[in-house]
């Protein structure tokens, strides 16, 4: 996993350049809301002058906070259920040739384009009027893994399928059996991209508005669900500006963190591998 | 059942309800046997809900209530006061539309016990039998409530629901930026607010907007009224900018000024900006009414009707009206009400007004024909 | 162990989400597109009289404007989502050095705070008197702009709103390219053009096809952002099936839109990854 360094003939301005613009448009946004997040007046729209009331607001908002230990609750379950079943499919589907190849495929493509609506009410009914279940954060965590075990297939199926068949063939020709091949060969080359598919599921869990407002129950309400709730009728309250700049700075935190630990692993090379390349 | 096979999927899947009959099961055998499988994986998991098919025979009840209600619609110490009183544990959820929730109920009993739909929803919900009736002897507070309430034609005799709040459908708009007179509905068609304007995104609401500008009866069921009505819609929709029922943020700030509107967010929005005024249009508007009902399967439906006798103790009542800005049902609650609101002739308009603000009709199988006319709307 | 028998065990535990938690709610959606409506039930079904109206319904043409308006802002958001994403992450894959894992966690920072709560703060952009109205008007562009209710608001919102979901697959792949590949091709005497067309892309396309996909499918059947930052001149086809089941209450209408919609977006993924010769087939 060694990086040759770049020839610095290799490294163009412009991309650079449009780099930064990129991280522009994806933070623009961001900056909107950390700015009104210490905004004086309730309103959302101009600015009254700095006040930091909104933060202590949050602290004694016991139903925000609750709000968001579910959805984190329900993004992590979701995220790692989905992560490990999706990276064994993607796994089986670019190593092993079999019939129900395409067919895998289009369940894949069919969960991505099933309009969220006709998903939450038809999984609803799958709950409720077929297997029974109480309705709850459990039923909730079911239905993300649901939707987000397709995103996972399609990212680290594109990783795999980049790579070379032909160690995983050596392998075995070496006496491996799937599963020794599996995590010693596929896991650490297919890294990067079950990270990415990782990610995304955990993003799209923790938006999730739709299929969540329909497989939930009582004392299941999610941060998003709040918040649609919210901001039909009043805009986006300030206290959730502030939440939102507060797991802003936790990821900053935890970024600088893995950030240092990464840095101070490679320099002493810790196990062997240099931890900052398995991003 | 006169006609098995008209069984709806609701009572397929439902294998407690008497409509279950072994002749659906074999046409729904692909469905069924699947189904089956997974009951078995619900119960070994120790899920299943034991369908507590909701009669208020049952002897003693968990004290807990599981309570949906709209979004910011209840003062602050409703809740806490209630659980210091009774040792309920209250959970408190909510919702945005009646629509979601009447999707959410119809596709599956949803473990709530009190629910807030609104009249016309109520109606919908009665006859999809999704609500149970409620125990007068549980709620002796239910003479605290204005004649006006008590024999409503959406739910005579409050047999299935406790009306929570009443309000009306006008009209809300910035006064410093809109130029020329809002009293009436063809407002919408004032020059100053062209592109700038929005009606709700409920079909029975625009359609009444539109019948009420038209002089025709806002309950219709005559279909060239309802063509005329559309094409009023349609046409409008070339000079307003939305169709939302997500009006209070826009209408605030600006970038919406004139705006189909519910009575109370008006009054909420007041308290930001001065400049919103609520009118309720000459020629006519609906009043509605929120009302708390339990749905059928509720598991704790005794504690709900607990919690409505409580909603209509006087002063329970009349802080719920100073909290939230829409009109009390509640008579008794009248003398704690703020004089700020009770004199507000917006809240509580005089007779002649009031006799211009009918409630929507049940029509029946007939609100389809506003149901298509709707999706012919959106899609223009 | 024959490949199939080791395929289908790693595929089990996915086979058996996709069983209960997809085949069964899609064959409920099936069902329901065959049933009758009635108001106070939204299906009404019956073996007897399936009610085919429904697919005939859905395919009338006054949704056909925008069913098409829902392809294009689709494609152009994806294609946007190429132009901006693709070079970033080449950027951060072959050029990021050690802090590649900063950079890749920087584009997923924003997707942490809600959804509802960014599209609100483009709104709060690009609303009549935003802050880039504000803007325009200090340049001396002219006062008032609102640049809501456009198809430039939608498609911004969704190029915005899928960003990530091109850059993380693309990294991935770019990740893995052969840098050494890239080195032979300059050391041929091929420019930079032509090294991109025929070595970079050609070596990262599972990765752009991948990100494609989960641009582009989503898109087109989005519904939120349509709501949010248009209005009545840019309605998206999502919103329509949306209506079906929570204005109009014409659920079976809404399947049928529903499986329309995945059978065309099928067709036409399919007929994409043949094009690009994708193993997926």
């Amino acid at each position: 996993m060694g990086k040759p360094k770049p020839k610095s003939a290799l490294r163009p301005r412009y991309l650079k350049v449009h780099a930064f613009l990129v991280f522009a448009f994806l933070f623009l946004p961001i900056a909107v809301l950390v700015t009104f997040s210490f905004n004086k007046a309730r309103s959302g729209t101009s600015w009254t002058g700095f006040s930091t009331r909104w933060y202590r607001d949050l602290i004694h908002n016991e139903e925000v906070l609750q709000d968001f230990r579910n959805t984190l609750k329900v993004a992590i379950a979701a995220t790692i259920v989905s992560t490990v079943i999706g990276t064994l499919a993607a796994f089986a589907l670019t190593r092993f040739k079999f019939a129900g190849r395409t067919a895998y495929s289009t369940l894949v493509f069919i969960s991505l384009v099933l309009p969220e609506v006709v998903m939450g009410i038809s999984l609803l009914v799958f709950f409720r009027k077929i297997a029974h279940f109480q309705l709850g954060l459990n039923t909730v965590i079911l239905a993300h893994i649901s939707f987000c075990v397709a995103f996972v297939i399609v990212v680290v199926r594109a990783r795999l399928t980049a790579f070379d068949n032909r160690l995983v063939e050596a392998a075995a020709d070496l006496g491996a059996t799937p599963v020794q091949s599996f995590f010693r060969i596929v896991l650490p080359l297919a890294w990067p991209g079950i990270a990415a598919g990782a990610m995304l599921a955990f993003t799209i869990s923790l938006d999730d508005v739709v299929i969540t407002h329909f497989t939930t129950g009582p004392g299941g309400t999610t941060l998003p669900i709040y918040i649609f709730g919210q901001v039909g009728k009043f805009g986006v309250s300030p206290s959730i500006n502030a939440l939102s700049t507060f797991v802003l700075g936790f990821s900053f935190l935890i970024l600088a963190l893995a950030g240092f630990f990464s840095a101070r692993a490679s320099r002493r090379g810790v196990g062997g591998v240099d931890v900052t390349a398995l991003t | 059942m006169s006609d098995p096979d008209r069984v709806s999927l609701a009572f397929i899947w439902d294998t407690a309800s008497p409509r279950f009959n072994r002749r659906s099961f074999v046409k729904t055998m692909a469905f069924a046997s699947a189904a089956g499988f997974v009951a078995a994986c619900g119960g070994s998991s120790n899920k299943s809900s034991g369908s507590s098919s909701g009669t208020t025979s049952t002897a003693t009840e968990a004290k807990v209530l599981n309570f949906y209600n709209w979004t910011d619609y209840i003062a602050p110490d409703t809740i806490p006061n209630f659980q210091k009183e009774t040792g309920i544990k209250v959970t408190y959820d909510n919702y945005s539309s009646n629509d979601e929730l009447f999707a959410k109920l119809t596709a599956g009993a949803t473990g709530y016990d009190l629910i807030v739909p609104t009249d016309a929803t109520l109606v919908k919900m009665k006859h999809g039998n999704l609500l149970q009736t409620i125990d007068h002897s549980l709620i002796p507070n239910i003479t605290n409530l204005d004649d006006r309430f008590r024999n409503t034609a959406f739910d005579p005799g409050n047999q299935y629901s406790i009306p929570w709040q009443w309000g009306t459908t006008g009209i809300g708009y910035d006064k410093t930026k809109v130029q020329g007179t809002v009293d009436d509905w063809n407002a919408f068609k004032l020059p100053s607010v062209n592109q700038k304007s929005s009606y709700l995104d409920e079909a029975r609401d625009a359609f009444a907007m539109a019948l009420f500008a038209l002089h025709l009866d806002p309950n219709t069921t005559n279909d060239s009224d309802l063509d005329q009505a559309k094409s009023y819609l349609i046409d409008l929709k070339k000079t307003i900018k939305k169709i939302t029922s997500d009006y209070q943020d826009p209408l605030k700030s600006g970038a919406l000024i004139l705006c189909q509107a519910y009575s109370g967010d008006v009054f909420t929005i007041q308290t930001d900006n001065k400049n919103i005024e609520y009118v309720i249009p000459k020629s006519g508007a609906f009043s509605w009414v929120d009302n708390m009902a339990i749905p059928k399967g509720a598991p704790h439906p005794k504690n709900a009707m607990m919690f409505m006798n409580y909603m209509l103790e006087p002063k329970v009542g009349a802080a719920l009206t100073n909290s939230v800005n829409y009109g009390s049902p509640n008579k008794a609650a009248f003398p704690y009400i703020d004089k700020s609101i009770t004199s507000n002739p917006l809240i509580y308009p005089p007779a002649a007004v009031l006799a211009k603000l009918p409630f929507q009709k049940d029509i029946g199988e007939a609100e389809q024909k506003y149901d298509d006319r709707w999706t012919d709307v959106k899609a223009a | 162990m024959p490949d199939w028998v080791s395929g289908h065990a790693l595929l089990l535990p996915t086979t058996i989400v996709f069983l209960f938690l997809l085949i069964i709610p899609l064959l409920v959606v099936l069902q329901y597109s065959v049933a009758h409506r009635s108001i106070y039930k939204p299906i009404v079904f019956s073996w007897s009289h399936l009610h085919l109206a429904n697919y005939t319904q859905a395919l009338n043409a006054e949704f056909l404007p925008t069913f098409i308006r829902s392809i294009a802002y689709a494609l152009t958001a994806t294609f946007l989502c190429v132009l901006l994403g693709f070079p970033l992450a080449y950027w951060i894959a072959r050029f990021g050095g050690r802090l590649r894992l900063f950079y890749i966690v920087l584009v997923i920072i924003p997707f942490l705070t809600s959804y509802l709560i960014r599209i609100y703060a483009w709104q709060f952009i690009l609303q009549n008197n935003g802050l880039l109205s504000n803007l325009m008007d200090h340049v001396g562009l002219g006062a008032n702009h609102d640049f809501t209710n456009t198809h430039f608001a939608v498609i911004l919102g969704l190029t915005y709103g899928f960003l990530p979901f091109m850059i993380l697959p693309l990294y991935a792949s770019i990740d893995r390219m052969d840098k050494s590949l890239v080195e032979a091709s300059y050391d041929l005497g091929h420019g930079k053009a032509s090294t991109l067309f025929r070595v970079t892309i050609p070596a990262v396309s599972p990765g752009l096809v991948a990100g494609i996909l989960l641009v582009f499918i989503p898109a087109v059947g989005d519904f939120v952002t349509a709501d949010l930052l248009g209005g009545v001149r840019t309605q998206m086809f999502g919103q329509i099936v949306d209506g079906q089941f929570l204005e109009s209450n014409n659920w079976p209408l809404g399947s049928a839109m529903s499986i329309l919609l995945t059978l065309f977006i099928l067709i036409g993924v399919f007929f994409y990854l043949w094009r690009v010769g994708d193993e997926a087939l």
